[in-house]
């Protein structure tokens, strides 16, 4: 609970910032997956467009941070997120109504990400030069962030996307599984082994 | 006998940090964390390495309108149907072809796990292809001139 706080306290130091769109806010990223129900309904009715529109509105901002996480650039990471949801429109037909929409969402982001980082090679996207910013309680986030990402380029890819959806992205370890298409006990393992080896890291 | 058993669960807290730090980890080891000073770190420490994972993304910045941006997106991808692709990048991203695009997308949203190819690449470079391509042109002409005679030539016709 108290990383919550945490979390919630930089995202308002993000938000103090003028320049720093809120899209997506309108709703919150934190919904529990029950709360989906109403894209999972318009899924089912052949409303693809409302159900993209709502996927964009409710978990825009949460993906935009996953990306971010994982791909350390604000114009990639953009291009993930909308990528990541013309991909689920173009496949909602294939999203099974009895697992977590979120889950499934956010696997596709991963894996979307992964092609990115994969196509980038050795090149390592740096902080992109429109994003200078001049608040210290920006900056601080920024570092934070940067730091977390240095260390986590060195946990192995497959446990940190387990970590930074666990803790990024908030979903629970059986979503973990369903969005990197591993059951739920090995979800559990990825996370503890990330934090393991992110711990030793931190301590160096 | 005792200090193995404290041992072993020593490793199994780190083989169940997500556990231990939801609360959810088994009573015997949430009590062994309780008593054990060495797992008591662990812990803490492990609690600031979940924080720094969860501050990873956290210098993302929403896109503003982002849901209208999306669905002008859609739009245009199937108002222009082959050549373009009209997923247009937010800020600037380099564009891909309307068919790399589409079938990531698929391959994205059906959860398959192979990247999308590249678009492919012959290993003949250009020069070498237009030679062997003029070369089969001329041979077939060739036969065709042979078998047909001259007046077929003239005629400029196949037969």
């Amino acid at each position: 609970m108290a990383s919550h706080r945490s979390e919630k306290h930089l995202d308002a130091a993000i938000t103090t910032a003028p320049e720093l769109g809120r899209a997506g806010e309108g709703e919150s990223p934190r919904t529990e997956s029950g709360s989906d129900r109403d894209i999972v309904l318009a899924i089912e009715r052949g409303d693809r467009r409302a159900a993209l529109s709502l996927c964009a509105r409710r978990h825009g901002a949460a993906l935009g941070r996953l990306c971010m996480a994982l791909l350390g650039s604000q114009v990639e990471a953009d291009d993930a997120v909308q990528e990541t949801l013309l991909a689920a429109h173009a496949g909602f037909d294939a999203f099974r109504s009895d697992g977590s929409l979120r889950a499934w969402l956010y696997g596709i982001a991963r894996r979307r990400c992964a092609r990115v980082k994969e196509r980038r090679g050795a090149v390592q996207a740096g902080t992109d030069a429109a994003d200078e910013r001049t608040a210290d309680e920006l900056l601080d986030v920024r570092r934070r962030a940067e730091r977390a990402r240095d260390l986590l380029e060195r946990v192995r890819p497959t446990e940190r996307e387990a970590l930074l959806l666990r803790y990024g992205a908030e979903l629970s370890f059986r979503e973990v599984g369903e969005a990197v298409g591993v059951d739920e006990a090995t979800a559990r393992k990825r996370v503890s082994r990330a934090l393991a080896r992110l711990r030793e890291l931190v301590k160096e | 006998m005792a200090s193995t058993n404290q041992s072993e669960r020593c490793a199994e807290v780190l083989e169940h940090l997500g556990e231990v730090l939801d609360g959810t980890a088994s009573p015997e080891l949430r009590d062994h964390v309780a008593e054990c000073d060495r797992c008591r770190d662990v812990r803490h420490e492990a609690e600031e390495a979940r924080r720094l994972a969860e501050s990873a993304g956290l210098d993302h910045r929403p896109v503003a309108e982002l849901e209208a941006r999306v669905l002008a997106a859609l739009e245009a991808r199937d108002a222009t149907k082959p050549a373009e692709d009209t997923a247009k990048p937010l800020q600037g991203a380099p564009a891909k072809a309307h068919g790399e695009a589409k079938s990531e997308r698929k391959a994205d949203a059906k959860g398959e796990r192979k990247a999308a190819k590249a678009p492919a690449r012959s290993g003949t470079s250009p020069r070498v292809a237009v030679l062997v391509t003029g070369l089969a042109l001329a041979a077939a002409a060739a036969v065709v001139v042979w078998r047909n005679g001259p007046a077929a030539e003239a005629g400029g016709g196949w037969s």
